[in-house]
């Protein structure tokens, strides 16, 4: 399922947060959002699950428009991975991710097999199958994020949105997470913060300044030298890795010229 | 005639006899532990709810009266016959049946306050103290002897009496006092004898309520009325005046007749009778709609309350006083 | 040499403490913890409901009692031997009043575990948002006034319009449909309720309302004792009406719980969620409060006792918080009979002796970070 921005402008209180931004995701890639504090990542991601009304433009999710969904039908099309400091941490994983199931059940239905099954293989995707009756605040934040995965599979949409999952994450467990977005093979948007992140596990990457998309393609088309330098105010020097053949940007501090 | 000077104070001088002495005095009454000294009758005289004033003006005393509460909870009939007349001359302080405000009561600068109630005085309502009071040399009587509510329990009705000697004491008209107390005495004998071989009645005396219902107890004022007019207090056993009872407790009693206050603003005594009835209909009182509507006046230490005394005998027992 | 521990940071990223076998449960370990508490909970509300009918200034033995209930409901059974004066207590005043203490219990718990959700504030509780201070404003109004229009319906009847009226002007002040924020509902509810407080002690501190002061001070305090079936059935069947709409509402509420983006991600429609929830507590709280008057503390603490023993799964709390609460108020109710008899003690007084030390030795037995999360 292909998720769309067109010309979506959004203003938060008298600030404009969002520019008449174009962003496409194609069905089944995995693309990222990338800019400094305050260039409208989250904004966009916002946006694109309905937390924001858009002021012009429009957002759609399969060639539907996003506001012209119930919200229901909306969440099961698009599920959203938060940072997992928001979550009540006092509930078990296995509830957590049976909240995934919300947008499927109306008023008085209750849970099925068919509904634990599906919240079972979520769990499993993501290698937590163990920790079901832990309560969220006795994990790492690793497992915590995971947990998130794990909920935004049990809703079942084809589009996933995620606003900056690896932040405060041990270095390990951001690798991981991105691993285990991407082998998902769901449409993806995700706000990243870390550029490096962001160039090995994108398909695509939009760069995004102060509420406007200055550069999108592939990592290697869009993160250029003088793009970052523009947009992040640091040199960059793009080298190949090693290891995974990605893109890799090698930061430092303006030069004095 | 000169009352033993135990009470004079040390050092005094014996009163001289002539124009600045006053025969009689100086009068020390002891009220609610507070001991009242007064060289000479008071002559600015704050009075509190009606059955005060009911007393003061059955001793004549009333020209002395420069402020009085307001008495419209008894309504524009709750009055003994000719005495709305004089009411509406003395000066109305307060539009309740309560002491207005603090700084009201100090400007009328008064000798004494006569009331019947310690919850007359009462700080949180802006109220003056009675220590505010002494401070600016107004002294305070309290009928009944109502200094609280435990002492307001302990009330008998010849408590009512000696209010009347004391007050004439220290208004200078004992003879008055005399007659008027001799008056009480009579119409107390009077109801004692109509009822002394008729069998009490039983009577639940009530303010309504359903849940919780107001009814007066074992104790206080209405208590010893019930019982000296011939009747038996269904409720005696609970040590209280009013208090409000459980339902339950009110359904298991089985009286022949009610006393329902009588007051505004509120539900009126009949409404009050209708509620109390339907939580004991199987008893003679709800079955012939046998009740009394007692002003609330005459729950209240004073004149009143003596004539309360006869007018719940007649009702209890018409027919002693048929003829 | 001891090495400094870092501050404990108010957003934990990585586990403070090895979870301790409380914590660790297993899927059957909560499953078998959530039934024990409806079953301790079924057991308190019978045991409660038994005493409530049984003992009293007359004690009456449960097998009468329910002679009695059967002689009522069916007609047809000969005549019985007892005591008439027994069988009214029993049926009219006992019965109607231990049925109340149910649905009063169980709504008031339901309503505040609702409101601590919805408005995500572990200090919500059924008068909160003004519902239950409009409703002792038309209550005094009532009595002060001396309006009596069908006695004690329409002393019902007054405090239910101004739970409405309070109900609007939260509404309006909050901002209407699309701006209902917690922060705004709760500004907008303590507000108005101060407004009516004063509104209502003015016209208490009028000296020519002395003598009916008192039957309003004890309205404010809440009472089981006006309980009757002819005032008690049109409130029993909202109540519970209001209660299967509220249980049914436990997936919206858990993803309210984890904050307005994530239960948007789910599908709530969190404004109109929390219009409505708003709306059918409001209206619940008032027909509580219009038959009982306000009873304190229920609302506020037995939802945290349920949530220390069943978790915080408004699946499993909000069915734990209505039994507790149902049990409690029986509970309480018959104190407040007894401990002065023959007089009625107000509610509010005896909830508050009851239950804060028992909610303080549930407090000791968890660490405060599973208490407000």
């Amino acid at each position: 399922m292909r998720l769309r921005l067109e010309q979506v402008s959004v203003w938060l209180d008298d600030h404009q947060a969002l520019r008449a931004v174009d962003v496409t995701v194609p069905s089944g890639a995995f693309v990222s959002l990338v800019g400094p504090n305050g260039s409208g990542k989250s904004t966009l991601i916002r946006a694109a699950y309905r937390a924001l009304r858009p002021r012009t433009g429009s957002v759609l999710v399969g060639e539907a428009d996003v506001w012209s969904l119930s919200a229901r039908e909306s969440a099961r099309r698009s599920a959203v991975v938060h940072q997992h400091e928001a979550e009540p941490a006092e509930l078990t994983v296995e509830d957590i991710v049976a909240m995934g199931r919300t947008p499927h059940k109306s008023l008085f239905a209750p849970d099925r097999p068919a509904d634990r099954a599906i919240c079972a293989a979520a769990l499993a995707r993501v290698g937590l199958s163990d920790r079901r009756e832990r309560t969220l605040g006795t994990l790492s934040g690793g497992e915590r994020q995971r947990v998130l995965i794990a909920r935004a599979l049990a809703q079942q949409s084809p589009l996933l949105l995620l606003d900056e999952p690896t932040n405060r994450l041990d270095i390990r467990h951001q690798f991981e997470l991105l691993a285990l977005v991407r082998s998902l093979r769901l449409t993806t948007l995700a706000a990243v913060h870390d550029l490096n992140l962001a160039a090995q596990f994108s398909d695509y990457v939009y760069l995004l300044r102060a509420g406007a998309v200055v550069a999108a393609g592939p990592p290697a088309e869009a993160l250029t030298p003088a793009r970052i330098r523009e947009v992040f105010g640091v040199d960059a020097h793009v080298t190949t890795h090693p290891v995974t053949g990605r893109p890799y940007l090698l930061l430092s501090p303006l030069s004095p010229d | 005639m000169l009352m033993a000077g135990s009470g004079c104070a040390a050092g005094h001088a014996e009163p001289e006899t002539g124009a600045t002495a006053v025969p009689g005095f100086p009068v020390v009454i002891e009220n609610c532990g507070r001991t009242l000294t007064f060289d000479a009758p008071p002559e600015r005289v704050v009075t509190g709810y009606q059955p005060v004033l009911e007393t003061l003006l059955a001793l004549g005393v009333d020209d002395r009266i420069i402020g009085r509460v307001n008495f419209s909870e008894n309504g524009p009939d709750g009055f003994l016959p000719g005495q709305r007349e004089r009411y509406e001359q003395l000066p109305e302080i307060s539009d309740s049946i309560l002491f207005p405000d603090r700084e009201v009561m100090l400007a009328l600068d008064a000798d004494l306050v006569v009331t019947e109630g310690w919850y007359n005085f009462s700080e949180s309502r802006g109220q003056v103290t009675i220590e505010e009071l002494a401070e600016a040399g107004t002294q305070v009587y309290i009928t009944g002897g109502w200094c609280d509510p435990e002492s307001q329990r302990r009330f008998q009705i010849e408590d009512t009496l000696q209010d009347v000697i004391e007050l004439g004491r220290i208004f200078g008209v004992p003879e008055q006092a005399e007659a008027v107390v001799d008056e009480m005495r009579q119409i107390l004998d009077e109801v004692t004898a109509a009822v002394a071989d008729r069998t009490p009645v039983p009577v639940l005396a009530t303010d309504g309520g359903a849940g919780p219902v107001r009814v007066y107890g074992g104790a206080g004022l209405t208590h010893a009325m019930i019982e000296a007019a011939g009747g038996v207090n269904v409720l005696a056993a609970v040590e209280d005046d009013l208090f409000q009872a459980n339902v339950e407790v009110v359904a298991a009693t089985e009286p022949r007749a009610m006393i329902v206050t009588d007051y505004q603003p509120g539900p009126t005594a009949a409404e009050k009778f209708t509620e109390v009835a339907a939580i004991i209909p199987d008893s003679a009182a709800a079955r012939e709609g046998t009740y009394l509507a007692l002003p609330a006046v005459s729950q209240h230490p004073g004149y009143r309350n003596i004539l309360a005394v006869r007018e719940i005998a007649q009702f209890l027992h018409p027919e002693a006083f048929a003829g | 040499m001891t090495t400094a521990r870092p501050a404990r940071s108010t957003v934990a990223t990585t586990p403070v403490a090895p979870p301790t076998s409380e914590q660790v449960g297993g899927g059957p370990r909560w499953r078998a913890r959530y039934l024990g508490v409806l079953a301790g909970g079924t057991l308190l509300l019978v045991a409660a409901t038994v005493g409530s009918v049984t003992i009293g200034s007359v004690p009456v033995p449960p097998t009468e009692v329910l002679s009695v209930a059967a002689h009522q409901v069916l007609p047809w059974l000969p005549a019985d031997s007892g005591d008439p004066v027994v069988h009214r207590i029993v049926w009219q005043y006992r019965m109607p009043r231990a049925l109340l203490a149910v649905l009063v219990g169980a709504g008031l718990a339901l309503v505040g575990a609702v409101l601590q959700a919805v408005v995500r504030n572990p200090l919500a509780d059924p008068f909160l948002l003004g519902a239950s201070s409009g409703a002792s404003f038309g209550a005094v109004a009532a009595i002060v006034s001396g309006v009596t229009v069908g006695g004690m319906v329409g002393l019902s009847g007054a405090a239910f319009l101004g739970a409405l009226a309070a109900l609007v002007l939260v509404y309006v002040m909050a901002g209407g449909r699309g701006r209902l924020t917690p922060g705004r509902l709760v500004l907008a509810g303590v507000a108005l309720s101060y407004l009516f407080q004063a509104g209502y002690s003015f016209l208490l501190q009028r000296a020519d309302a002395a003598r009916l002061a008192q039957s309003a001070l004890f309205w404010l305090l809440g009472s089981l004792a006006g309980a009757r079936w002819y005032n008690l059935l049109l409130p029993a069947a909202g109540l519970a009406a209001g209660m299967v709409l509220l249980l049914a509402q436990w997936r919206s509420l858990n993803a309210v719980m984890a904050g307005t983006d994530t239960a948007t991600a789910l599908g709530v429609p969190v404004h109109r969620f929390r219009a409505q929830m708003f709306v059918l507590t409001s209206l619940l709280t008032g027909v509580m409060v219009a038959v009982t008057g306000a009873i304190a503390f229920v609302g506020l603490i037995v939802p945290h006792a349920a949530r220390m023993l069943v978790g915080a799964d408004h699946r499993r709390l909000l069915p734990a918080s209505a039994l507790l609460g149902a049990g409690f108020l029986q509970t309480v109710d018959i104190a407040a009979r007894l401990l002065d008899s023959p007089r009625e003690l107000p509610l509010s007084v005896v909830t508050a002796v009851c239950g804060v030390p028992f909610f303080l030795w549930l407090l000791r037995r968890r660490t405060t970070a599973q208490v407000v999360g």
